[in-house]
């Protein structure tokens, strides 16, 4: 007994440290090396940012440029987002209606799609006429070019829509969260109470909901300013910060390219650390205290009465309005084209213009396509494979030593710093100039891969953990004599079982899809989804229409495998 | 003149029916409770009347006004709810003010009211504590001045003293019958707790399955209960089953079991019929052998609770019936296994008509 105990003891400490080692190795040094590089390698930076004998610092003027281009684009995308997620949020918490878990799916969507393809799809919708230009019979598309610019913000107007669509869901999501934890006693008493439900919402569940709203806004904030395979598409001349990374590291301007992925890994953290501790805190929410004359005061009460009665609809309305023009649409708009674009280019009748001519006669992009998926497959089993296999014991972990939540924090970070950071900060670490064990290619792209595999698979295992009541059956389990080990074979897993799955199918979309990263580290391997980047960049676009159909078409059946799993 | 008035009111979830055709009245001034077993459609009626629930069908008319397409916010009731639900953002300050604030009254006169509910929950002194800083009892008071603050007249209470514990809840009861009178309120509460209703209210209604079984002023529904669903629900009762073999001047003559023979006060029934006889635990009285209107029978077993014993009496035709006497002091006067004789005077002897879907089913609370 005493023996077994013993055994029993060092197994359980071997694969702890065996955990934590592998954590680090290929989770914790890949994030936080970009910071270190340019730590390190300060005097290079400074020559080649600050005080470069040719251009001076232009580069450091071009970082500040594309740093304040990203945040006008990402902040106004949010501001959107709020205006129209907070009240669809509202709806699929509130209300009851059918088609709602449909509309759930759908607002979801773009979470699943890969961006590259998705990004394609906004672009053709609203700059060619084979997209909503067409339909309306303009000749042209709706948006002249990439390039048209919304007043006063000065973004481009398509990049914008993309962002939107991108960070739409976790505004939504993460709010509609919020609603439905707070009790709806609260928001009919407030209308027993006299108030109408636009003064209800305005008085109870907008200040108690704030620590949602808030961590929604982050959350979206931090997607669009790290998204980058859409925006490769979609960007037209400008250039945000993710992309700036990805076109300077491909110029060879490391040490800019680095410093610039430092300064967004830190203000992202700078943004989202505050955000966290604050929402973590037990508070009351907001309190507002402001004193109105009473005149002002009934105005408001009265419009918001008008509001809540006459302007209901236009309020459920609106949000879905936005969701179809910026999801929906561009997947009608791109399955319809390539439908069109078959055989021939309809408008010039050309059939080097075709998508069978592209695919399989002299560009030839059929084999390549294939080659790309069979890399996409391998890249995102073996990732999610090896992930697995760290983030199970990893859970575990963190569920149960003191310094788990630590790690879980840690853990965020993957999540939330721009994929370009990532991948230039993987290819820093493991390439010539770090410790110069992998070159671009297959392999790297699978360890950047495993470094945001992870913490998907373990929030998904830790939220099902939690959701189960682990800790009481495998003690029960205990007292009827199971060992440590056998307790865990025989009745957490099987409890987590659904987790671990959701997980598994989450970090495979998820690497399926991701283009940012893998653009910088693929070398001459390439994936699908960065297939789609190249094409259009050369211009072949029925190439690219069919490959984006192929990843949404492949994406969607995904969805709906996620949705078998997690409805159990 | 908040005069509540049910025309037909039905609702239905699926193939449920949770309220089957309601009518109802209650007076202006009247404190009306709706008991009844958990799912019976009580909180659907309450809230029906509150507009938190549309009705399928029927009319709702408060103070003689069709209010079916009134909105919750204009229909001038205070609502006091099971879970309390004070906003927690708020202090108790605020929270009581808000109905007031939100209908946009004059600041000054929402402050002299407010001083004054303050004072009438004697909580004058705390109205800056948040509502988790307050006891349960406190601040369900809380909850019910904010009710009262929007100056309605119609108060619906919904299980508002569900949620608190044993002795706070006995000590509010009264407390809200006095509120309610001293402002002559018009109050409609809804709770599972037949005690509570009895001790509270002018009339008490008494819900099944979706319909009203029966009201009345809570002696006549403890006493006179017109159907078993009632006596068995309101209070304990005794249940025995029978056949009437005479007809005599003072009433039916009912024999129970083996031969036993009860001398009833009952006179619209007749010969042959099959009924059910039930009597109150209490006056149930334990006699020497012998005598009329008696039954023996052996004590299974005593439960003491507080101040009443109540006894288990196997009786000889093989029946259970319970006795509650009070308990006092000294060396008990039985003890399981005594033989006894019990007795029952005729006129505490209620006599309904055997159900014909079968006793236990009429009687079931589900």
């Amino acid at each position: 007994m005493g023996l077994r105990t013993k055994s029993s003891n060092v197994i359980s400490k071997l694969v702890v440290w065996t955990t934590l080692g592998a954590f680090i190795f290929f989770v914790l040094f890949p994030t936080f090396y970009l910071i270190s590089y340019v730590f390190l390698r300060w005097p290079e930076v400074q020559l080649e940012v600050f005080e470069n004998p040719i251009i001076g610092d232009e580069n450091w003027r071009q970082i500040l440029k594309v740093l304040s281009f990203s945040f006008r684009l990402s902040l106004s995308a949010v501001a959107f987002d709020l205006v129209f997620g907070i009240p669809l949020a509202y709806v699929l918490a509130r209300k009851r209606f059918p088609g709602r878990s449909l509309l759930e799916d759908i607002v979801t969507l773009p979470l699943v799609i890969p961006t590259s393809g998705f990004g394609f799809a906004t672009s053709i919708t609203w700059t060619t006429v084979a997209g909503i230009g067409g339909w309306l019979g303009l000749g042209t598309g709706l948006v002249t070019n990439l390039n048209v610019v919304i007043p006063f913000l000065n973004v481009p107007i398509v990049l914008f829509i993309v962002h939107v669509a991108l960070t739409f869901p976790y505004i939504v999501r993460t709010i509609e969260t919020k609603f439905e934890s707070i009790d709806t006693t609260f928001e009919i008493a407030s209308r027993t109470l006299g108030a109408s439900s636009l003064t209800t919402f305005r008085n109870i569940l907008s200040p108690l909901s704030i620590p949602g709203i808030f961590s929604g806004a982050v959350l979206a904030l931090a997607r669009s300013l790290g998204e980058t395979g859409a925006s490769l598409i979609v960007s037209g001349v400008s250039s945000t910060a993710s992309i700036a990374i990805v076109r300077w590291t491909s110029e060879f301007k490391l040490a800019t390219a680095a410093f610039m992925g430092s300064l967004l890994v830190v203000i992202a953290w700078a943004i989202i650390l505050p955000a966290e501790l604050y929402v973590g805190r037990r508070g009351r929410g907001l309190r507002i205290s402001y004193q109105l004359p009473i005149s002002i005061y009934r105005k408001i009460m009265k419009f918001e009465r008008f509001a809540s009665r006459r302007l209901s609809r236009l309020k459920d309305g609106l949000p879905i309005v936005v969701v179809v023009l910026t999801v929906i649409v561009p997947i009608i708009v791109v399955l319809n084209s390539v439908i069109f674009y078959w055989s021939a280019d309809p408008y010039t009748g050309k059939v080097q213009g075709g998508v069978v001519y592209q695919l399989f006669g002299p560009p030839n992009y059929f084999s390549i396509l294939q080659q790309a998926t069979v890399t996409s497959i391998i890249v995102a089993l073996t990732s999610t494979y090896i992930a697995m296999c760290i983030s199970i014991p990893l859970s575990f972990i963190i569920e149960r030593k003191w310094y788990g939540e630590i790690i879980r924090t840690i853990l965020k970070v993957p999540l939330i710093i721009p994929t370009s950071s990532l991948g230039l900060s993987v290819l820093l670490l493991w390439g010539s100039s770090g410790f110069n064990l992998v070159s671009p290619g297959i392999w790297l792209i699978i360890l950047t891969h495993i470094v945001f595999s992870v913490p998907v698979i373990v929030e998904s295992i830790i939220a099902s953990y939690e959701g189960s009541n682990i800790q009481m059956y495998e003690e029960s389990a205990r007292t009827l004599g199971a060992t440590a080990y056998n307790a865990i074979e025989a009745v957490s897993l099987p409890l987590i079982k659904g987790g671990i799955l959701t997980g598994f199918i989450l970090s495979f979309t998820r690497s399926l899809g991701e283009t940012g990263a893998t653009f910088i580290v693929m070398g001459r391997d390439i994936t699908v989804p960065a297939l789609v980047v190249n094409m259009v960049e050369a211009l072949a676009i029925p190439a690219a229409l069919f490959t984006s159909t192929y990843l949404i078409v492949l994406s969607l059946i995904l969805l709906v495998i996620i949705r078998i799993l997690t409805r159990r | 003149m908040p005069e509540v008035k049910l025309v037909n009111v039905t609702k239905r979830y699926g193939e449920i029916l949770a309220n089957d055709h309601i009518n109802l009245t209650i007076k202006d001034g009247e404190y009306v409770s709706v008991i009844g077993p958990s799912g019976c459609g009580k909180t659907t009626l309450i809230k029906s009347i509150a507009g938190i629930i549309t009705p399928d069908e029927g009319e709702i008319y408060i103070g003689g006004k069709l209010v079916n397409n009134i909105p919750i916010e204009d229909r001038s009731i205070g609502y006091v709810f099971q879970n309390i639900a004070l906003f927690p953002h708020m202090t108790v300050w605020n929270n009581i003010t808000y109905g007031p604030t939100v209908k946009g009254m004059v600041p000054e006169e929402t402050r002299a009211l407010a001083l004054e509910m303050l004072e009438m929950i004697k909580l004058g002194a705390r109205s800056d504590a948040y509502p988790n800083e307050l006891s349960g009892g406190t601040q369900q008071k809380t909850a019910v001045a904010r009710a009262l603050m929007s100056r309605a007249e119609l108060l619906l209470l919904d299980e508002p003293l569900g949620a608190l514990d044993v002795k706070v809840r006995a000590e509010l009861r009264y407390e809200l019958r006095r509120i309610v009178k001293d402002l002559g309120l018009t109050a409609l509460h809804v709770t599972h707790d037949q005690e509570e209703a009895m001790s509270i209210s002018d009339r008490v209604i008494v819900m099944k399955k979706g319909r009203i079984v029966e009201e009345g002023a809570p002696i006549s529904l403890y006493t006179q209960p017109k159907n078993l669903f009632t006596a068995n629900f309101v209070g304990e009762a005794n249940f025995l089953t029978g056949v009437i073999i005479e007809m005599a001047e003072e009433g039916a003559v009912i024999e129970v079991g083996d031969g036993t023979r009860l001398m009833t006060t009952n006179k619209d029934r007749s010969v042959g019929e099959r009924v059910v006889i039930a009597f109150r635990p209490e006056y149930a009285t334990i006699e020497k052998k012998g005598g009329t209107n008696t039954f023996s029978g052996e004590i299974e077993d005593m439960l003491y609770s507080g101040s009443i014993v109540r006894l288990r009496v196997r009786l000889d035709n093989g029946e259970l019936i319970v006795v509650k006497k009070a308990l006092s002091l000294g060396k008990p006067a039985y003890s399981a296994g005594d033989e006894i004789t019990v007795k029952v005077s005729p006129e505490n002897l209620l006599v309904y008509p055997y159900p014909k879907e079968g006793l236990s089913k009429e009687l079931a609370l589900e």
